[in-house]
C-alpha cells in the first residue's frame, strides 16, 4: 500500500484533516478583527467584541433576607421543625444564633453574607438544593461583577480532544466584552488554554450552558494534557438547569437555540449547528481559507452573549422586576 | 494407551527470605509457618532491590506469593506506594483479589485494594482511584484508561510496582499490542514522577528474557528455576489408530468415561468451545444409562457431577463450577483453555488432554492442574487428526520436559507502533526523544503531521484526531476496521477486516458456538457481513491463490539456502468447495479484490543443476535422487511439514502463517518454500524461525519420517486449510527435500548450532 493511501486510511479511521495547509497563518484581517495575543506557550489569537449588556442583579439586602430565611440550609432541618419554628417566632438565622443547636451555624451564615463570600454561600446552597435553585441566583448579590465568565467552548468533539476556540464574556461598564480565544493551528492549542487561564479571575464565577457536564471538564482535561496549570474550582451557573427547571414542561427541549428563541426571541439567520463545527475547523486547517470558519466563530459569540441575556431573564424573576 | 512416562516426586527446594524483606512480611511468614521456595527467594531479592524480574515456573509453584509478599510488605511501609496488577482477562482479577486483599489485611496495609476495569460500579470509581493501593486490571481497561490519568493522578503518583501476571498470555497482536500499552504507562507515570520496578509471572516458557524485554522494553532478570516440589505424575499417551472405527471425539468420550469411571476426578481440555459442550453433553446422557458397572458408585453419576467450562460463561456459573471442582461434587469438567490460568480450582486427579493445546507451555500449564498434595497424578494425552498433535504422540517426553517455544511478539511492528503512538500522543503531547523508545521515527511523525493526526505545540505533538485513539485501536487486532456479521438484524460476532474477506465470504458456512451460519453478503465498506442459520449440513472450504514476492531480504543474499526479508502478499479467493458430510458436492466461484499486504516472511531454496552452490553432487547423491528431486508436490509437501510445525518453534497458532512453494520462484530462480507472517507488517515469528531454522526444519523431516502414512495424511502433510486442496502432494519428495536441505545448509554452517533468536543478546 503506498504511502499516500496508508496515510489517508490513518486519517479516516482518526478524523485526522488529512492534507493540513501548509499555507501562512490566516491574518486577523481575514477573520474580520482581532489581534495575536503571546503567551508562554507561544501566540494565538484574540477576537474582542463589545455588546450591550443589561442584567440586574439582585439587591444585597434582600438576598442576605432570603437565604437568612431558608432553614432547610442548616443541619438537621426539615419542614416539621421549620414549621415548628416559624410557630415559635423564628424569622431569620438572626433568630437563631442563641440556639443551642442551630445557633452556630446559623452564625457562620450570616458571618458569610455578611462579609459577601460567594464560594462559601455557593458551597452551602449547593449541598442542599439542586444545582437550579433561585437561592443560587440570589448569590450574585454578593459577587463582584468583574468575576462573572460567560463561557462557551468549541473542540474537535466530545471527551477529551482538542479545543480551538474558547469564548469568554466579561461584564465591563454596563456592556459585555467578548475575548474569543482562538488557535489558528491545533499547535496553539496551549496558548488558547494559557491566555485563558490570564483572562480568568482568582474565584470566577462561571456562567455556562452545559459547561458543569462539558466545557469547564473539556477545558481542565485539555490543561492536564497539555501540562498546563488546573483551572481554579469555580462559582458554576449552568444556566441549562434554570432553564429546564423553568422553561422545561413549555419547549420541545432545553437546548439554547430553543430557548433563547422561546425566552428571548432571538432567531440567529445562518447558525451553524453544532455537528458541523469539528469539520469546519477541520475544512479550515486543509484550505487554510477562514472564511468558512467565520459562521463558527459568530456562532461561539452569540452563544456568550445569549448567555448574558438568559442570564439576565433568569435574574429578572428574583429581583422581581420581571 | 501406547505410551507412559513415570516423572518421579522431587523435592522442594527452599530458601530463607531475602534480606531486605520488610520485617512485616517476615513475621507474617513465621507466622503463617511458611517456608520460602529458592525461586520465591530470588524474585523478592530482585523485586526489593527494585531490579525489574520474570519469574517463569510451573503451576502451582506459589508465583503470587512470590511478588505479593514483597509487594504488600514494601508498601505497608510507604504510605504514598501503589501497584497496579495486569491480568488477561476479567474473571483472573476477581480470583487474584481475595488473596491480595488477604495479604493487606494480615501486613495492616491501608487504603484500599480492589479491582478497577468495566464491570466496576461507576459510583465506586472515585474512591478506587483517590484511595486505590493495589488495583487490579486487565489490558484492555487500561487502555481506555491511561488518556484520563490527570483524574488518576493521586494513584499514578504513587506507582512502585507494575505487575504483569499470567506473561506467556502476551503474544502475537495482542502481546504485541499491550508491550506498547506497557510502554505508554511507563511514559504516562513518569510524568507523574513514578518509577515503577516490574514483574511478570509468566508459565513456563521458551526465551522468558525475550519475552520480559520485549513486553517491558527494559532489561530484565529472569527467576526460572523451580523451587517448588513436585508429586509424582504419570504421562499416558492415548493412540487413536487402535480402536480406528471410533471417532476421536467418540474416544475422547470414552476415555473420560474411564477416568471418572475410575474414580478421578477429571479436568479434561479441549480445543474448542463446542467441543467442551459436546463432550460434557456426551458423558452426561451416556452416564444417565445405567451400566452394570455404574451400579458401585452411584453417588458420582448423576448429571450434576459433570459440567463444561468456557470464557463467555457468567461469573456465577464459573464460580459455581470452580466451587464444585475444589469441592469435589463435580466430577468431570470440559473445559477450554479458559481454565489453564490461574483460577484456583484445587488439584485434580486426572487431567485428560484431548488435543494438543497449541503450545508446550499450555500442555504443561494444563497439566499441573492435576495433582492434589501428596498423591500421584495422572496425565492423558489424546491426539487430534493433525500434524502438531501427532507430533507429540511419539514423544511425549518433550511434551513433558523439551525446550518450550519463544513467545513471538513485536512492539516494532511498524504499523502497530504507529497506532498506539496515535494513543500516546493522546495521553499527552510527544516529545522529539521519546519517539526511537517507542519504535519509530521523526518520519513517522511529520507522516502524521501531514494526515492532520498530529499538531506540532510548542512542547511536543499533541494529537489532532477527531476520533479518541483508544476507541479505534484495538489491543488485538491489527486492523482497526471491523466486520460485524448480523444474523436477523443483531450482531453475532465481530471479526477483523483480514479474517472477515478469509472467513466471510458471500457463501461460506462458519460455526458460531457450534451452530452453522451461512454468509449472504459481504460488504467491506460499511463494514457489514450478513448471515442466516444454515440448517443443511453443508460446509465450505475456501480456495485460494497465494503469491508471495520478495521485497527486501534482511539478512543474507536472495540467493543462498535460507532467506529472511520483507514480502509482498497477494492472496486471490477465487471460489470455494460446497462439502456434504466431507465431499465435494460443488465448487463455486466468488468475485472479491485479492488481499494484499506487506509481511516478513522467511524461505529455503535449492540449487537447481545447473546452479546448486550449496548442495554438493555427492549430498545430492546421497540424498536426493538425479533429476526429478525437485518436484511441485515436493515442496508442496514440504511447506505443509514446515507451517504445521511453526508453533513447536514459535509460540503463535497455525493459522498465523501462510506459506507459497514453487519449482521455480521468481525472486530467488530457484525452487523454493518461502512460509511467511500471516499478519500485515509481521508479528516476528519469521525472525524467530529464521534463527530456529534448523530446530524447525529437522522436526519437519522427523514428521515425515515418523508418519506410518504412504502418500501424506491430515497428521503429516494434508492441511484442512489447504487453499489448493492439497494438491499435488508428494510425502516422500518433501523427505528428501528437507533432509538434503538440512544437509547442504549443515555443510555450510559447518555444523554450527542456530543463531540466537533475534534480541536475545539485548532487545534490538
Ligand atoms: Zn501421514
Ligand atoms: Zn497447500
Amino acid at each position: 500500500m503506498g504511502e499516500k493511501r496508508y496515510l489517508s486510511k490513518l486519517a479516516r479511521t482518526f478524523g485526522g484533516t488529512e492534507a493540513p495547509s501548509a499555507g501562512p497563518l490566516p491574518t486577523s484581517l481575514e477573520l474580520d478583527t482581532g489581534e495575536e495575543v503571546a503567551t508562554q506557550f507561544g501566540p494565538c489569537l484574540v477576537l474582542l467584541s463589545k455588546h450591550p449588556a443589561d442584567l440586574s442583579f439582585p439587591d444585597r439586602h434582600r438576598a442576605t433576607e432570603t437565604v437568612a430565611q431558608a432553614f432547610s440550609l442548616l443541619f438537621g432541618i426539615g419542614p416539621v421543625r421549620e414549621g415548628g419554628l416559624r410557630d415559635a417566632g423564628v424569622r431569620t438565622f438572626a433568630d437563631l444564633v442563641a440556639h443551642p443547636r442551630y445557633g452556630s451555624e446559623a452564625g457562620r451564615w450570616l458571618a458569610s453574607l455578611e462579609s459577601g463570600d460567594v464560594p462559601t454561600l455557593y458551597e452551602g446552597v449547593s449541598r442542599r438544593f439542586s444545582a437550579s435553585h433561585d437561592l443560587l441566583l440570589h448569590l450574585l448579590a454578593f459577587a463582584d461583577p468583574r468575576d462573572l465568565v460567560f463561557l462557551d467552548i468549541e473542540t474537535l468533539g466530545l471527551s477529551s480532544l482538542p479545543a480551538f476556540l474558547v469564548g469568554v464574556g466579561h461584564l465591563n461598564e454596563g456592556g459585555l466584552d467578548v475575548r474569543q480565544y482562538f488557535a489558528r493551528t491545533l499547535g496553539e492549542e496551549p496558548a488558547v488554554l494559557a491566555a485563558l487561564q490570564g483572562a480568568l479571575p482568582a474565584q470566577p464565577i462561571v456562567v455556562s450552558y452545559n459547561g458543569k457536564a462539558y466545557d469547564w471538564n473539556h477545558l481542565q482535561a485539555r490543561c492536564a494534557y497539555h501540562g498546563l496549570e488546573a483551572l481554579p474550582e469555580p462559582v458554576h451557573l449552568d444556566l441549562l438547569f434554570f432553564a429546564r427547571r423553568r422553561w422545561g414542561t413549555e419547549l420541545l427541549d432545553c437546548s439554547l437555540s430553543v430557548v433563547e428563541r422561546a425566552v428571548l426571541g432571538v432567531i440567529r439567520e445562518l447558525d451553524v449547528p453544532g455537528e458541523y463545527v469539528p469539520a469546519l475547523y477541520q475544512n479550515y486547517l486543509r484550505t487554510g481559507s477562514a472564511t468558512a470558519l467565520l459562521p463558527v466563530i459568530a456562532h461561539n459569540r452569540e452563544d456568550v452573549v445569549t448567555l448574558a441575556r438568559l442570564l439576565s431573564a433568569l435574574l429578572e424573576r428574583v429581583t422581581g422586576s420581571g | 494407551m501406547i505410551a507412559s512416562l513415570n516423572i518421579s516426586s522431587r523435592p522442594g527446594v527452599y530458601a530463607a527470605p531475602p534480606a531486605d524483606l520488610p520485617p512485616g512480611g517476615r513475621e507474617w511468614l513465621a507466622r503463617e509457618g511458611l517456608r520460602l521456595y529458592s525461586h520465591q527467594a530470588a524474585a523478592m531479592e530482585h523485586l526489593l532491590a527494585g531490579r525489574s524480574v520474570v519469574l517463569s515456573t510451573g503451576p502451582s509453584s506459589g508465583k503470587t506469593l512470590a511478588l505479593a509478599l514483597p509487594i504488600v510488605s514494601a508498601l505497608a511501609q510507604d504510605p504514598g506506594a501503589t501497584a497496579l496488577l495486569l491480568y488477561p482477562m476479567k474473571a483472573l482479577s476477581q480470583d487474584q483479589l481475595g488473596k491480595w486483599t488477604e495479604l493487606a489485611e494480615a501486613l495492616g496495609l491501608e487504603g484500599v485494594v480492589g479491582v478497577y476495569d468495566g464491570d466496576t460500579p461507576s459510583h465506586r470509581r472515585p474512591r478506587l482511584r483517590a484511595e486505590g493501593r493495589i488495583l487490579l486490571t486487565n489490558p484492555y481497561a487500561l487502555h481506555q484508561y491511561l488518556e484520563w490519568h490527570h483524574r488518576w493522578a493521586p494513584f499514578l503518583k504513587g506507582v512502585r510496582y507494575v505487575v504483569v501476571d499470567e506473561g506467556h498470555w502476551y503474544r502475537g497482536v495482542f502481546g504485541s499490542g499491550v508491550a506498547l500499552l506497557l510502554r505508554w504507562l511507563g511514559r504516562v507515570l513518569a510524568r507523574y514522577g513514578a518509577e515503577p520496578t516490574y514483574a511478570v509471572a509468566s508459565a513456563t516458557t521458551g526465551g522468558p528474557r525475550l519475552l520480559g524485554e520485549h513486553l517491558l522494553g527494559r532489561p530484565v532478570e529472569v527467576v526460572n528455576r523451580d523451587g517448588s516440589p513436585q508429586g509424582a505424575r504419570t504421562w499416558w499417551a492415548w493412540e487413536p489408530d487402535l480402536d480406528p472405527e471410533r471417532s476421536p471425539f467418540l474416544q475422547a468420550v470414552d476415555l473420560c468415561r474411564f477416568l471418572v469411571g475410575a474414580g478421578l476426578q477429571t479436568l479434561a481440555f479441549v480445543p474448542s468451545r463446542r467441543m467442551a459442550e459436546a463432550l460434557a453433553q456426551a458423558v452426561k446422557e451416556l452416564s444417565q444409562v445405567p451400566s452394570p458397572r455404574s451400579d458401585s458408585r452411584p453417588a458420582t453419576r448423576g448429571c450434576g457431577a459433570v459440567a463444561s467450562y468456557r470464557a463467555g460463561y457468567r461469573p456465577e456459573e464459573r464460580r459455581e463450577i470452580e466451587a464444585g471442582l475444589r469441592n469435589g461434587t463435580l466430577r468431570l469438567v470440559a473445559s477450554t483453555s479458559a481454565l489453564e490460568l490461574g483460577v484456583d480450582v484445587g488439584g485434580l486427579d486426572a487431567v485428560a488432554l484431548l488435543g494438543y493445546p497449541g503450545s508446550v507451555a499450555s500442555a504443561r500449564q494444563q497439566a499441573g492442574r492435576a495433582g492434589r498434595a501428596g498423591r500421584d497424578a495422572l496425565v492423558v494425552y489424546l491426539p487430534q487428526e493433525n500434524p502438531l498433535d501427532r507430533y507429540f504422540l511419539g514423544r511425549m517426553g518433550e511434551l513433558v520436559a523439551g525446550e518450550a517455544e519463544v513467545p513471538v511478539l513485536n512492539p516494532r511492528h511498524k504499523e502497530l507502533a504507529v497506532r498506539h503512538l496515535l494513543c500516546a500522543a493522546a495521553e499527552s503531547p510527544l516529545r522529539k526523544d521519546e519517539l526511537s523508545e517507542l519504535g519509530v521515527e521523526e518520519d513517522d511523525v511529520r507522516s502524521l503531521e501531514r494526515a492532520g493526526l498530529l499538531a506540532q505545540a510548542p512542547r511536543g505533538w499533541s494529537y489532532a484526531g477527531r476520533v479518541r485513539p483508544a476507541e479505534v485501536v484495538s489491543l488485538d487486532a491489527l486492523t482497526a476496521r471491523q466486520v460485524q456479521i448480523l444474523v436477523a438484524g443483531g450482531s453475532l460476532e465481530t471479526w477483523d477486516e483480514h479474517r472477515a474477506r478469509r472467513e466471510a465470504y458471500p457463501g461460506a458456512v462458519f460455526l458460531h458456538q457450534g451452530e452453522a451460519f451461512r454468509v449472504r453478503s459481504l460488504d467491506l465498506e460499511t463494514g457489514i457481513a450478513e448471515a442466516e442459520p444454515a440448517t443443511d449440513g453443508l460446509s465450505t472450504k475456501v480456495l485460494t491463490m497465494e503469491e508471495a514476492r520478495i521485497q527486501k531480504p534482511a539478512s543474507g543474499v536472495v540467493n543462498s539456502d535460507l532467506g529472511l526479508g520483507t514480502v509482498f502478499v497477494r492472496e486471490t479467493i477465487s471460489g470455494y468447495k460446497v462439502l456434504d458430510r466431507g465431499r465435494v458436492v460443488d465448487t463455486r466461484s466468488v468475485d472479491l479484490p485479492p488481499i494484499e499486504f506487506e509481511t516478513e516472511g522467511v524461505w529455503l531454496t535449492w540449487g537447481t543443476d545447473s546452479r546448486k552452490p550449496q548442495v554438493t553432487s555427492r549430498q545430492v547423491d546421497s540424498g536426493l535422487g538425479t533429476g526429478d528431486w525437485v518436484s511441485p508436490g515436493g515442496l508442496h509437501a514440504a511447506e505443509h511439514a514446515l507451517i504445521a510445525l511453526v508453533p513447536l518453534v514459535a509460540l503463535c497458532e497455525p493459522g498465523d502463517v501462510g506459506g507459497v512453494s514453487s519449482c521455480l520462484h521468481p525472486d530467488t530462480g530457484r525452487p523454493t518454500v518461502l512460509v511467511y507472517d500471516a499478519y500485515p507488517g509481521g508479528i516476528g515469528i519469521a525472525a524467530v524461525l529464521r534463527a530456529r531454522v534448523r530446530d524447525w526444519v529437522a522436526r519437519a523431516v522427523d514428521l515425515l519420517a515418523s508418519c506410518p502414512c504412504r502418500d501424506g495424511c491430515p497428521r503429516c502433510v494434508l492441511s484442512p486449510r489447504c487453499g489448493s486442496g492439497n494438491q499435488p502432494m508428494d510425502k516422500a519428495g518433501a523427505h528428501r527435500l528437507l533432509q538434503a536441505w538440512l544437509v547442504g545448509y549443515g555443510g555450510r554452517g559447518g555444523g554450527a548450532g542456530d543463531a540466537p533468536p533475534p534480541g536475545e543478546a539485548g532487545p534490538r
